[in-house]
């Protein structure tokens, strides 16, 4: 695992979409709901109650419990991409809750860095 | 238009510099060159490229071309930003739901 594609800031190559949240909960609490398949489904799947029917699948590529989740993405329709859920204890006994999410690019060289093109879309 | 021609048409810093310059304005080649350290061949084989990927679009006045950009060359990039800029705040919403109800 490098350096860079451990930091948030600093994905490889890609569209990226970041989230930030204050929850309620404590990150251990947190860490359960997104990573017990039964949780998962009720707030990522709410609407697909049969698991086959699932559009989405999500494959875990990474996990550091309860601080660091990284899930490979799919959707049906949509690019593939990674999304990385980052917990951070806060001052209330909840939890900062960072999601990035990276789209994948086709067959890119891995030093492309598409952040301009974000900002520019975002402007 | 072809995703990955989008992207690799982007991949490259000076032709990021470009599209973003356009983005302020339609130009034309010489007005486009200007501040950038690359050969007149150079831009023009960028501009093809960007062009080639459906992202600029040119326009002949006179004896100049215009150039500009092509909107609908960038819609596969807005797709996936309006998406997931709406998807993941009404999931997270569902995820505080869960919480409440979920035993410590």
């Amino acid at each position: 695992m490098t350096q860079e594609s451990r930091s948030p800031d600093k994905p490889a190559a890609g569209q990226r979409l970041t989230f930030d949240y204050e929850l309620d909960a404590p990150p251990e609490k947190v860490w359960r709901a997104l990573t017990v398949p039964a949780f998962v489904d009720r707030w990522l799947t709410p609407d697909q109650p049969e698991r086959d029917a699932k559009t989405i699948a999500t494959e875990v590529i990474e996990a550091e419990p309860p601080h660091r989740l990284s899930w490979n993405w799919r959707e049906a329709g949509e690019p593939e991409g990674v999304v990385t859920f980052t917990l951070t204890p806060n001052e209330t006994g909840g939890t900062s809750l960072r999601l990035v999410h990276v789209r994948r690019l086709p067959a890119m060289q891995p030093a492309a860095n598409s952040n301009a093109v974000t900002m520019m879309l975002a402007a | 238009m072809n995703e990955t021609d989008v992207f690799r048409a982007l991949a490259d810093p000076t032709r990021r510099a470009v599209l973003e310059r356009l983005a302020t304005g339609s130009r034309n080649a010489t007005e486009l060159r200007e501040g950038f350290a690359i050969s007149q061949p150079a831009m023009s084989q960028h501009l093809a490229v960007l062009r080639g990927a459906g992202l600029i679009k040119e326009a002949r006045t006179g004896r100049s071309i215009n150039y500009a950009v092509d909107a609908a060359g960038l819609a596969p990039l807005h797709d996936w930003l309006t998406r997931y800029s709406a998807f993941w705040p009404s999931r997270i919403e569902k995820l505080q739901d869960l919480l409440r109800e979920m035993d410590q």
